[in-house]
């Protein structure tokens, strides 16, 4: 269970005091952020071994560089995208893609901009959703992602049906509320 | 996976429709995201910290695999396993959810932890449930690992699936106090053999 202070503290109070060399905001950090980061690693790199690679290399920078981190110049989830993402294109570059020929004709496949866009919306939604309460969070993966049905999801936590649809709605309430404060 | 037109099936009729609205946001984000993959065991903890020049100290992946066979012959002598019990009923509450997910030559299979309360005796009640795993001919069996870090800490016990099962749900209890950062894994094992089995299903 994730503290409730811990969940309601910003991304750039936690840079700021793990620039002050606080290890407890350090991991509260990691755990908000790691999922999203490796997610964003395994779009990228497409292998689990050097995505987990680039995800300890980004909070090793994290750790290393949260004094250049300025508040004052936006929040700092943008700050930590840049972070993983330069990361990542360095374990990117550790190993070259295989040369391959240029396709003859234009493919259907989302090109660089629709990638970055996409990768961008599911860092914020990943990491808004390590911000929910734990039970808000278990229904909503359960709901979207596990395959089952509602009342499936009802009867495998053993509540009421009526409990998955409640905190399905307060879940889907608190993340559209974190979507809003992270657009602003 | 749920449909872009079942969000008022999904909350139900009495939600007005501007909260709708609203909500449909959060809904059309998730949909397009997809679901955030899980931490393997060697992400289950932040790398330790040292100071700001040198700081970090990882285990080179190349010693991963033996250390986790290692460990996880230390774990079988000094565990034992735990034990799993038949289910069909109810009753069972949990506090938190553990999503697994398929590996390898197992990449479809899914799984659910959920993780309820301590019995008398205070064994942690574990409910899992697993689709997608095939039944492996002879006496093969899977196993279920707690881990922590890079290590394999507990075998939690051993169970089958029927041939053609959609799911198949077992209860389980460990004599262990489950914190944030643990992790498990499921292994495909034969008997006879002497190191740990395959991984098929991770966190």
């Amino acid at each position: 269970m994730r503290p409730l202070a811990a969940a309601q503290t910003s991304d750039a109070d936690l840079l700021t005091s793990i620039a002050n060399g606080d290890r407890d905001a350090f991991e509260t950090l990691y755990r908000r952020y790691a999922r999203p980061i490796l997610g964003l690693a395994l779009r990228r790199l497409g292998d689990r071994g050097r995505a987990e690679d680039a995800v300890q290399e980004t909070f090793a920078a994290i750790w290393r560089a949260a004094r250049s981190y300025r508040p004052e110049r936006g929040p700092g989830a943008p700050w930590l995208y840049a972070v993983a993402r330069n990361a990542i294109a360095d374990r990117g570059r550790a190993r070259p893609e295989p040369v391959t020929e240029a396709p003859d004709e234009p493919t259907a496949e989302p090109g660089p901009p629709e990638r970055a866009e996409a990768d961008w919306v599911s860092w914020q939604v990943h990491a808004a959703l390590e911000q929910l309460p734990d039970r808000e969070r278990s229904v909503l993966e359960l709901a979207y992602w596990s395959g089952l049905s509602q009342s499936e999801v009802a009867e495998f936590l053993n509540v009421p049906l009526g409990t998955v649809k409640t905190r399905t709605r307060s879940g889907l309430a608190h993340l559209a509320d974190l979507l809003e404060s992270e657009l602003a | 996976m749920t449909k872009r037109t079942d969000l008022r099936e999904l909350l139900g009729p009495e939600v007005p429709e501007h909260e709708l609205e609203r909500l449909r946001v959060a809904h059309e984000a998730l949909l397009a995201a997809g679901p955030p993959p899980e931490l393997g065991p060697a992400l289950a903890d932040p790398p330790p910290t040292g100071g700001r020049e040198g700081l970090l100290f990882f285990l080179p992946r190349r010693r991963v695999g033996a250390a986790l066979l290692l460990a996880a012959a230390l774990a079988a002598i000094a565990f034992g396993g735990g034990y799993f019990l038949g289910h069909h009923g109810h009753g069972f509450k949990s506090a938190h959810t553990v999503v697994m997910h398929g590996t390898g030559a197992a990449r479809a299979a899914r799984a659910s932890i959920l993780i309820g309360g301590t019995d008398s005796g205070g064994n942690v009640r574990l409910l899992m449930r697993v689709r997608g795993l095939e039944q492996i001919p002879g006496s093969g069996y899977y196993e279920l690992y707690l881990t922590k870090g890079r290590r394999l800490i507990l075998s939690c016990g051993t169970f089958d699936v029927a041939a053609g099962a959609k799911t198949t749900e077992v209860r389980l209890s460990v004599p262990y106090q489950l914190k944030r950062g643990l992790g498990w894994i499921v292994t495909r094992e034969r008997p006879g053999q002497r190191t740990t089995g395959p991984t098929v299903l991770t966190t």
